[in-house]
């Protein structure tokens, strides 16, 4: 086994040499991808950073010494900046979002993968509305029923809101799954005595499994980046990191330090959680994921 | 003790009729093989008899008891699937395990029992391997294993030996026999290979299109097929037609394209009735023309047409006037194509055909 990681490794060193224009390629696109971030990353620790200059004029950490109040991240990181209690509320809302979302979706994935039905093209193009349609529609729609219902404000309106587009990622990604999956070993399972209940858990959960971590990772990213049916559903009442930063950013015309702070924080779950499942990535189960 | 009854079974997949009333006894200990074209229902049987399809009319009874009402996980069946469907996330002893984990058993008894199934598909020491690391005959085994571990009270098979190479496959041939009979477990076999039916299986029940068109046992099905469709099923492709036209109570005469062949007289055999009857490919006794050994009745002249040499046999296609006739014989005695011979049909070996037109008439 060690010897065939080791040919691994040579393999792909020397068998996925790049062509000068996929070089080329793969460097834009680091470039767009990571340049609009440097402005954000030097406002974020800057004090003062006016037109025209191109560095900002005073940084965070040489103002931050003969300062009367806490400045940039020191105000972050102090209670009244309310940050952590953000950070706490997007992180709780992402994790039960996307449990119940992998509990919503596990089974509709399954009929839709396994089953023949009637109506269900329709039921597989209705699952993708939530994609099609606008978010401040959606958002608005939400609202007014809410409003009835009485879960504005609340983290179970905020929840039920944000299963409305994770949702359709998460049984696009399962139905691939289930697709890939035959049956057979579901019904082996229940003719060696599982119940259904337990056939689900000893056999069909861990085979599935890394189509969940994709799915899982696809609705985490996506609750913790939702602003409008957050602050539409919350009404203000619940701070999440993005409701925070568009509070920061919606009057002003620029990009302040607070914000831009809020902004790299507001990477930090994905980030962390695209650590996390990195082991699982690397063992392509992203491509598992998808393989449809 | 578990006796399988199936009673008029019907299973219709919108306007496909997989199965049409099927009905099958399987007594205690007893080993059947259904037989038949890809498509023709055996594995929709298997399927409604382990609980995985709903029968869309018909009664499944073991040992008297209906058990249409019961989930699969229930009706302690055990069932070996065409591709093995060994859990990958699972190695070989948690595989083999798994029916006993289910059911609760305790785990000291859960390891013991796994070694003991183990030991017996031959596959002791192989316990911490996935079954990714294993060969196609190894995977089958640990699927044997693990179903057997929760001794099922009926054993079904759907194609098992059809995914190994031609070595392999014997070799699991005589281990299924072994193994079926030293369990006296009653067991149902799908195949459509009909060499594997007739060596493993005490009873055969061949199926066309979602009916049984003829249950008995191999011999009975090999020599006596109850229509051309199932000996050419068998592998008897002759076909030869004619009409009685001669009747004493022992022999019946038969013209066939101006020959005149005997053979035994059926009882309700009569003077002028149209029959059909063949003659399996082996069973032909070939002579050159001047040979002298030649038998004086039920001889046909023919010329050669084709000869196919195979390993210690040879295929002749020989035409017999208007009768097209296939033969194999063993290839030190050959004959070029061309060749005239003469072409002796053993009375013992011609079968005709039961049936409407076709008088019933036998040996
Ligand atoms: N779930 C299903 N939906 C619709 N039709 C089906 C379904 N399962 C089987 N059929 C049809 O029923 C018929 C019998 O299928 P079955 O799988 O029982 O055949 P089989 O004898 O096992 O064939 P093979 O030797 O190829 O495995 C086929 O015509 C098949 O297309
Ligand atoms: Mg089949």
């Amino acid at each position: 086994m060690t010897i065939t990681k080791n040919q691994r490794k040579k393999q792909a060193s020397s068998g996925n040499r790049l062509s000068p224009y996929q070089r080329y390629y793969l460097i834009f696109i680091g470039i767009a991808v990571v340049v609009p971030f440097v402005p954000v990353i030097i406002r974020a620790f800057s004090f003062s950073w006016f037109w025209p200059s191109i560095l900002p004029t005073k940084w965070w950490w040489e103002a931050r010494e003969n300062a009367w109040q806490p400045l940039g991240w020191d105000y972050i990181f102090s209670g009244p900046s309310h940050v952590g209690e953000a950070i706490i509320n997007t992180v709780f809302i992402a994790i039960v979002v996307t449990i119940v979302c992998t509990a919503i979706s596990l089974p509709a994935a399954r009929v839709i993968a396994w089953e023949k039905f009637r109506g269900k093209s329709a039921v597989e193009f209705f699952l993708l509305t939530p994609l099609i349609v606008a978010d401040i529609a959606i958002g608005l729609g939400i609202l007014i029923t809410f409003l009835q219902l009485g879960l504005t404000g609340g983290y179970v309106g905020i929840i039920l809101a944000h299963l409305i587009p994770t949702t359709p990622y998460m049984v696009r990604v399962l139905t691939s799954v289930f697709q890939g999956l035959s049956r057979d070993y579901e019904e082996q399972a229940r003719l060696l005595g599982a119940t259904p209940l337990k056939t689900l858990w000893f056999i069909t959960m861990p085979m599935i499994l890394p189509g969940i971590m994709a799915g899982g990772l696809f609705a985490f990213l996506i609750s913790t980046n939702i602003f409008l049916l957050t602050f539409f559903v919350g009404q203000g009442n619940i701070v999440t990191l993005p409701t925070m930063l568009f509070a920061k950013v919606i009057g002003g015309s620029s990009l302040d330090t607070i914000g831009a702070e809020v902004a790299l924080i507001l990477s930090l779950p994905g980030l962390i959680l695209l650590i996390i499942t990195e082991r699982f990535l690397k063992e392509e189960i992203f491509a598992k994921g998808f393989g449809g | 003790m578990t006796e399988l009854v199936l009673q008029n079974l019907v299973k219709k997949f919108d306007d496909v009729t997989a199965v049409d009333n099927f009905s099958l006894t399987i007594p205690t200990g007893g080993f059947v093989a259904l037989l038949g074209y890809s498509g023709c229902g055996k594995t929709t049987t298997l399927r409604m008899i382990a609980g995985l399809e709903e029968p869309t009319s018909g009664e499944i009874f073991i040992d008297g008891q209906s058990i249409l009402h019961l989930a699969p996980n229930h009706r302690n069946i055990g069932m070996i699937f065409q591709r093995y469907v060994l859990f990958p996330h699972m190695n070989v002893e948690k595989n083999v395990g798994f029916g006993l984990r289910m059911t609760g058993v305790h785990k000291d008894e859960i390891r013991e029992r796994t070694k003991e199934a183990l030991d017996t598909v031959q596959l002791a020491g192989y316990e911490k391997r996935f079954p990714s690391q294993l060969s196609g005959g190894q995977q089958q085994r640990v699927a044997i294993a693990r179903t057997l571990i929760t001794k099922p009270k009926l054993l079904l098979m759907d194609e098992p030996l059809s995914n190994l190479d031609a070595k392999l496959r014997e070799e699991m041939r005589s281990f299924i026999t072994e193994l079926q009979k030293s369990l006296n477990i009653t067991t149902l076999f799908v195949t459509h290979d009909q060499i594997e039916a007739i060596e493993l299986a005490d009873n055969i029940g061949l199926m066309f299109a979602g009916e049984m068109v003829q249950y008995g046992t191999p011999e009975e099905i090999f020599n006596h097929p109850n229509t051309p469709e199932i000996a050419d099923f068998m592998g008897a492709t002759n076909l030869m037609h004619g009409e009685i036209v001669d009747l004493t109570p022992d022999i019946c005469k038969i013209n066939i394209d101006g020959n005149l062949i005997s053979v035994k007289t059926q009882p309700d055999a009569t003077v002028g009735d149209k029959i059909t009857m063949t003659i399996r490919p082996e069973h032909m006794e070939f002579f050159s023309v001047d040979d002298d050994g030649t038998p004086s009745a039920n001889v046909i002249d023919g010329t050669i047409a084709e000869a196919v040499y195979h390993g210690g046999t040879v295929s002749y296609y020989i035409k017999s006037g208007n009768i097209d006739l296939q033969s194999r014989q063993r290839s030190t005695v050959t004959f070029d194509t061309e060749s005239k011979i003469k072409i002796h049909l053993p009375p013992e070996h011609l079968w005709v055909f039961p049936g409407r037109d076709r008088q019933p008439a036998t040996i």
